[in-house]
């Protein structure tokens, strides 16, 4: 019997089509086999798709690369969160998530949309000759935590950096996150590569501002962050230390509106 | 903010999800260059196609096609997969659709016929738009490099490995056994070194590597790799097995000959392919070599840029 399902493809963190970091939403009315959300999401070839279920006053979410099952993605949260509060359920304040990392809670903020996501610290550590190397200039300082994050001087050095990605993809580390502070207004710009996950460079990336924002938030003594990715598509957030929370904020916007034969 | 309607199927393929994906967008008009250049790259699909109303009357349509990062003059699967949206949809710019249709390419006027099953559309066949053309004999170094493969893993008495087109380039590479195909890994920098050495103005160097259990075997296993155009490993290249299939021909001493050959590919990266060609010669002279395959659709809805 074929089957139609809504799908809809949002770029996240931007606030123009053809930027930021696309996302696939599908609608499902029941849940389907894992084996077949793998296979849509390899068919969209997008860094993520993303299931929603409603089951009562509850949305549960899940996310997938053409590859894998995501344990998080900030951004495919965002995108939807988009999907529910400006096409579906346009009168709702917010939406809760859940998903494998616990409860997730977007709400409206300005124009954009507002995601409370758990902050991810990072700690100084030793220089790292083989990190170095590999992103073909050296940090003027790094710290670690499920990610390096790879500190320089000038905004300059982050969209002028061409990593070596088979050598960072040797690294004992999730992946690499670069930045340097902004100028006009833009507190921090970066950077993320992860080519251990099988992405050279994500284009905005939400869960690496759970470490930017807190370090550019203790070292400029700022509450609000405001966050520029410079990959090659662009991405803007802002973000705001809560505690053991980050609250980020973006805009987002559809770029695509269909429906999906199964 | 414009709405632009798009379909995509899975082509080359009878099942849902596997074979090669494509996005269409049967009515381009009002898309620049620019605009239609992003969408192939939002898509991120090998290819996206855009169908315009013919410069010519007597012709079909324009059919553009682009990768996610240039627009190039031909392509196989791009052209059944168009035609079968077409064929489905059932008329193109107020006219009903033909069984027969010419497509105005960069390449030339390619003829593309729809394969019906019960009267349902449910493929597309396409001639070559160009007689083959050799434009390099490849050294197997450069192809062991750019497939992580050993100079052992050719075999001694295989074809030559060349560079070769009826509309798109490729590189033919002759692999002895279907264990080496499956340990093909495309490498970048060799990728572009081999861009350096072989340079064609049509595309990048793109290596399509196929294996026979014999010389006169009915079907063809085969990968394709072309890092350089934003696709590792294509699941079915029907401009590849074309230019593999006229190769073939010009081979065969019959002056008079129509068979049949399968091409399957996609199977190690698990979106199973088939591609079917017609290979074709009367009183000596090779006929342009036919590529045929079914389509399934996938997705259908409207972009807003």
């Amino acid at each position: 019997m074929t089957r139609k399902l809504p799908i809809y493809q949002v770029d996240a963190f931007t606030d123009r089509v053809f930027a930021g970091n696309p996302a696939a939403i599908v609608v499902l009315d029941s849940w389907l086999p894992d084996a077949t959300l793998q296979a849509i999401a390899a068919e969209n070839n997008l860094p993520a798709t993303a299931f929603l279920h409603h089951e009562g006053a509850h949305c549960a979410l899940r996310w997938f690369t053409p590859t894998v099952e995501l344990p998080l993605c900030g951004h495919g949260t965002l995108a939807a969160a988009y999907v529910i509060l400006t096409l579906r359920d346009p009168g709702a304040p917010r939406v809760v998530f859940d998903t494998k990392a616990g409860k997730l809670i977007v709400t409206r903020h300005g124009s954009g949309l507002a995601l409370d996501l758990p902050l991810n610290r990072a700690v100084p550590c030793a220089p790292s000759p083989a990190l170095a190397a590999a992103l073909g200039k050296a940090p003027a300082a790094l710290l670690t935590t499920r990610n390096y994050l790879a500190v320089y001087d000038r905004a300059d050095d982050v969209p002028a950096l061409t990593p070596d990605f088979a050598a960072l993809a040797q690294l004992h580390c999730t992946g690499v996150i670069v930045t340097a502070p902004g100028s006009d207004g833009v507190h921090c710009v970066s950077r993320y590569f992860a080519p251990a996950l099988g992405v050279d460079e994500d284009a905005v990336t939400g869960s690496a501002h759970c470490t930017i924002v807190p370090y550019w938030s203790g070292r400029l003594g700022k509450s609000t962050i405001v966050a520029r990715q410079v990959s090659p598509r662009g991405g803007a957030l802002t973000g705001e230390v809560c505690g053991d929370r980050v609250v980020l904020a973006g805009e987002a916007r559809l770029y695509l509106e269909g429906t999906i034969t199964l | 903010m414009i709405s632009v309607g798009y379909v995509t199927v899975d082509v080359f393929t009878r099942t849902r999800f596997a074979g090669n994906p494509l996005a269409v967008i049967p009515d381009a008009r009002g898309l620049g260059d620019a605009e239609m250049q992003r969408i192939a790259a939002e898509f991120n699909y090998s290819e996206s196609t855009f169908v315009l109303p013919p410069d010519d009357a007597a012709n079909s349509a324009r059919v553009r096609i682009f990768t996610p990062t240039d627009e190039i003059p031909f392509a196989g699967h791009p052209n059944v997969g168009t035609a079968f949206v077409l064929g489905r949809q059932g008329n193109l710019f107020g006219r009903p659709v033909s069984d027969l249709m010419q497509f105005e390419e960069r390449a030339g006027v390619v003829e593309v016929a729809l394969v019906r099953d019960a009267g349902q559309v449910v493929g597309a066949r396409i001639a070559a738009p160009r007689p083959l053309e050799i434009s390099h004999v490849i050294d197997a170094e450069t192809v062991a490099a750019c497939a992580s493969l050993r100079i052992e893993d050719f075999p001694p008495d295989g074809l030559l490995p060349v560079m070769a087109s009826v509309g798109l380039p490729f590189a033919l590479a002759e692999i002895a056994s279907l264990e080496a195909l499956a340990r093909a890994r495309p490498n970048g920098a060799a990728f572009a070194l081999a861009d350096q050495r072989y340079p064609h103005a049509d595309d990048h160097f793109a290596l399509f590597l196929f294996h026979r259990a014999s010389e006169d075997a009915g079907r063809v296993r085969a990968r394709m790799f072309a890092p350089l155009s934003s696709t590792p490993e294509d699941p079915a290249t029907g401009s590849a097995a074309a230019a593999l299939g006229a190769r073939l021909l010009s081979l065969r001493r019959e002056a008079d000959l129509d068979a049949e050959l399968v091409v399957d590919q996609g199977i190690e990266m698990g979106r199973p392919s088939t591609i079917s060609l017609n290979l074709k010669k009367i009183a000596g002279v090779a006929q342009p070599v036919q590529v045929s395959g079914h389509c399934i659709e996938v997705m259908s809805g409207m972009l807003k840029i």
